[in-house]
């Protein structure tokens, strides 16, 4: 009984120490990636200033005692022994730009706007380009899908970036409909109310519409594929012969089946949302997570890129072994799969 | 029995949603900030720069001596420093203290403070706030020297002297006349404000961290004697609120800003703040470029103007004039009469031209045409026409090369030493207008150029590898002898340390009269002739070669404030979001 139980763990056990690998892997290589940069972030952010003036300042022993108490001055080595410690600790130090703030507390700001919009746009774009890619090879559906497909396939060439820019042209510059960016209003102060709740939403249509536009094809495309499959299988053909509505063979048969490879992706998306949408953010001055990668990366804030793409990976590895102990459950074979082995 | 706690799925996403709004209200939100602040009573500018980014750097920061710190858009509303300078009308703005006076050698000066002055804690100010903060500062520099002036405060300050509650004697370990503009006067992004003791003394000057966490936003903001208080503080956003107990009000002082609250957003993109200026979201942004400014104007000629109306240059000097300047320990840059052709290659009008449509002036020295810097223009004009420091002249500058060794290779790059003459042209962004009209100016005179201003760049240029760029002399204000001190021989060092002043130039007749005019106060008769031959050896070596004046061009909403500064009232250098910025504030009237 015992033995039985361990066995059954054992696979569980694998899948986690290769959750906890790949993220100590992604984390030393998140470490070295950035120093190769031949640049010191102190450095340019003191020779910033040295450069905007003033005869008043010693730039070098700032720049002594800065690296220092950043720990900057030490050996490679035992900088990342250091990282490695502090990251066992879930402590992920504090940000060089934006000293002596946290990092945890840079990331813990952005990360409910990124949230907020990237895992509503990221679910609406699977649902709704699931649906319209599977129609498009459903025969009994109507020749509207058909039209409506190929023009969010073009939409998905384009960049988000630049339909964002198209939209902010006419929504919020030529008609004036919408905000020009930010999460809220220069002068909106956070309530509880219904009217803060409507100015957020507001501001988060435009980003929201950018990404829909531009990731609906995607997942049309790629369910499309499977459906292509799916409707030709010996099953469909038996379901019409039980004379099943279309409707019900339609979602029963057809879309749960060619749903299974879309669910993994979407797993990897929602991984991805915590990295935010960089461009999209920046566009439209979203205040997440990416804009402020962005600005890591620009500033070379080593612990902020560090803290983020931490997140990233976490949420990716997490996403994905969740997904492998879930998979099972939605395909039956896996299942019995597992069993026979 | 239990009654069925099942809810629809409907009813799940409403309380989803509901709660989803409240917490992230709630991270927001701050019980002290007032939400009923009509426009007409709000400021609203796009502050510091953000590098495209909407969020402010070091938002939470209020230690106004933290290296790299901007302290624009927040603590500089807040806490004041002893005097003000105002530049354009040349006025030294007593603030804090009343007075100052030096001993008769120049290595003590006494400060008189102002009476009646308190924090917005309701602790009165005085001698030891003062003695505190440099007191501080020079410790700091004893030991671990990370706050700025904590070095020269350790290298200069001897002994403080409390004299009475409202007088403090500064000892300094050697005679220096400017001492107190340098350290204790505020001006453009220079000079010191005053800590409250009561409130950091008691921790470590070394102990960094916890020396600024200590002042976090409390009900009336960081402790300060400001007229304004932070009430909300964002990566997005800053909110200050005007504090109606502000000493300056209740002494008679000054009266309180009319504006009961000031917001400050980051500057993200110039077409960005352009939209949000023209539409009135905001009164007035960092800046505009000149074809934005002029479109500006046009379109909306009954509420944006300028420092200089609807007229070129669309802005006020700032101390920044550009040059291109040379790296002197380069062998291609160590010829005088190689120095002097690129000068003479230089189409200075053409640039104004291509770069800011003709709303600048070139300038033959590196000093900002402000009030007392003007007679080194008289002085010098006679030698720049001489020595041809502003001419454009590619027969010359041809004749001048081939006199130097040099020559050009069969693509028509010049060549020294079998090597191509030039490299990258590095510049500060905000020089991206003019920049790449002057890379493209070299690079058909025959050098090998490309404009870079890729992050890193001032890597190059301080560590002695790069060999031109282009750059601004942030430096003398009212007084020449700051721009001509960064020539000085003492800046120099070998490429690979950190050069202060990276020109790297030596030249000991030149040092020896930066060193007797520092010597001299400020408005002693004897500077002006000394003055002028250092600045006639520093044009005849064609040490750098002056390009232009700088400009700030900024634009002003007068829907909801008008009494901003011009050239009628240049009451301060519009510059709202540099140290100066509570006299603008102060300076704004409702329209």
């Amino acid at each position: 009984m015992r033995t039985g139980a361990l066995a059954a763990l054992r696979p569980l056990a694998r899948r986690f120490a290769m959750f906890v690998a790949v993220i100590w892997a992604a984390s030393t290589l998140n470490f070295f990636v950035p120093r190769l940069a031949p640049r010191n972030p102190i450095e340019e952010k003191l020779l910033a200033q040295q450069e905007m003036g003033g005869t008043t300042v010693d730039i070098q022993s700032l720049v002594r005692a800065y690296n220092a108490e950043f720990g900057l001055d030490r050996p490679l080595w035992r900088q990342y022994l250091t990282y490695i410690n502090d990251l066992a600790h879930f402590d992920l130090g504090y940000s060089i730009a934006d000293y002596p703030t946290r990092v945890a507390a840079v990331i813990g700001r952005a990360m409910p706007w990124t949230i907020g919009l990237l895992t509503t746009t990221t679910l609406l774009a699977f649902a709704i380009g699931s649906v319209l890619g599977a129609l498009t090879v459903w025969s009994d559906a109507p020749r509207l899908f058909r039209a409506i497909v190929p023009l969010f396939m073009i939409f998905s060439a384009v960049p988000f970036y630049l339909i964002g820019l198209a939209l902010i042209y006419v929504f919020a510059n030529l008609l004036q409909w919408l905000p020009l960016g930010g999460g809220m209003g220069i002068r909106t102060m956070p309530t509880l109310t219904f009217a803060f709740a409507l100015e957020i939403f507001k501001h988060s249509i435009l980003p929201a519409c950018s990404i829909l536009i531009a990731s609906v094809g995607v997942w049309a495309l790629a369910m499309r594929g499977m459906m292509v499959t799916v409707v030709a299988e010996d099953f469909m053909t038996f379901a019409e012969a039980l004379g099943l509505t279309s409707r019900r063979r339609f979602t029963q048969y057809a879309l749960r089946n060619a749903l299974l490879p879309q669910v993994t992706l979407l797993a990897l998306s929602l991984g991805h949302v915590l990295s935010g949408s960089i461009l999209v953010e920046l566009v439209f001055g979203y205040p997440g997570v990416g804009q402020q990668l962005f600005r890591a990366i620009q500033n070379l804030d080593y612990f902020v890129i560090y803290g983020i793409v931490l997140v990233l990976v976490t949420a990716i590895a997490l996403a994905m072994l969740v997904v492998d102990l879930v998979y099972p459950l939605l395909d039956p074979r896996l299942r019995r799969l597992g069993t026979a082995r | 029995m239990r009654a069925s706690r099942t809810i629809t799925r409907r009813q799940w996403i409403q309380q989803a949603a509901i709660t989803a709004a409240g917490v992230a209200a709630a991270r927001g939100a701050d019980a002290q900030t007032d939400a009923t602040v009509a426009r007409a009573d709000t400021l609203v500018a796009t502050g510091q720069p953000s590098g495209g980014a909407p969020t402010f750097a070091q938002y939470n920061d209020f230690n106004p001596f933290h290296p790299g710190l901007d302290l624009r858009s927040s603590i500089c509303f807040v806490l004041e420093p002893l005097f003000f300078y105002s530049v354009l009308p040349d006025r030294m703005v007593p603030w804090l203290a009343e007075s100052y006076e030096y001993s008769a050698d120049h290595s003590a000066i006494t400060v008189h403070l102002r009476q009646g002055v308190s924090w917005n804690d309701g602790h009165p100010f005085g001698a030891d706030d003062v003695i505190y903060t440099i007191d501080m500062l020079r410790k700091n520099g004893q030991g671990k020297g990370d706050q700025l002036y904590a070095s020269a405060m350790a290298r200069d300050v001897k002994e403080l002297v409390r004299v009475d509650d409202h007088t403090v004697r500064i000892e300094l370990n050697h005679p220096d006349p400017r001492w107190f503009f340098t350290y204790l006067t505020v001006r453009f992004t220079e000079g010191s404000f005053i800590l409250p003791k009561h409130i950091y003394s008691v921790v470590d000057p070394a102990n960094l961290a916890s020396f600024t966490a200590l002042d976090k936003i409390g009900p009336n903001g960081p402790v300060g004697t400001g007229a304004f208080k932070i009430t909300n503080m964002t990566p997005e956003r800053i909110i200050l609120d005007r504090r109606d107990d502000w000493w300056g009000a209740t002494t008679g002082f000054h009266k309180l800003p009319e504006m009961k609250r000031v917001i400050f957003v980051p500057f993200t993109t110039h077409e960005q703040a352009a939209q949000l200026i023209s539409n009135g979201e905001v009164d007035t942004i960092l800046e505009a470029h000149v074809p934005v400014m002029k479109s500006l104007l046009q379109r909306f000629p009954d509420r944006i103007t300028t420092y200089s109306g609807n007229k070129p240059p669309y802005g006020n000097i700032d101390w920044w004039p550009t040059s291109l300047l040379f790296n002197h320990t380069k062998k291609q840059f160590q010829d005088v009469r190689i120095r002097r052709a690129v000068s003479l290659y230089l189409n200075r009008k053409q640039a104004m031209d291509y770069a800011y449509q003709g709303a600048a002036e070139v300038s033959g020295l590196p000093y900002p045409r402000y009030p007392r810097l003007l007679p080194y223009f008289t002085d010098m004009d006679e030698t720049i026409k001489k020595l041809r420091i502003l001419d454009y002249d590619t027969k010359a500058a041809d004749a001048l090369m081939t006199e130097a060794g040099c020559a050009k290779n069969a693509q028509g790059v010049w060549m020294i030493d079998g090597q191509p003459m030039g490299g990258d042209l590095y510049y500060p962004v905000s020089l991206d207008a003019v920049a790449p009209v002057i890379a493209e100016q070299l690079r058909r005179a025959g050098f090998q150029v490309a404009p870079n201003t890729r992050p890193g760049y001032r890597n190059e240029v301080f560590f002695g590898h790069a060999s031109w760029w282009l750059w601004g002399h942030g430096a003398s204000v009212n007084d020449p002898f700051q721009t001509l001190a960064l020539y000085h021989k003492r800046h120099i060092r070998p490429e690979g340390e950190n050069a202060f002043w990276p020109s790297r130039w030596r030249n000991d007749e030149y040092s020896d009269l930066v060193d007797k005019i520092e010597a001299l106060t400020p408005d002693d008769p004897g500077v002006r002739p000394l003055v002028d031959q250092a600045l006639t050896i520093w044009l005849t070596e064609q040490v750098a070669a002056p390009i232009s004046q700088f400009y700030h061009r900024i634009p002003f909403n007068t829907t909801y404030w008008k009494g901003w500064p011009n050239e009628q009232d240049p009451y301060i250098n519009p510059t709202f979001w540099h140290n100066t910025g509570t006299l603008m504030l102060l300076g704004l009237k409702k329209a």
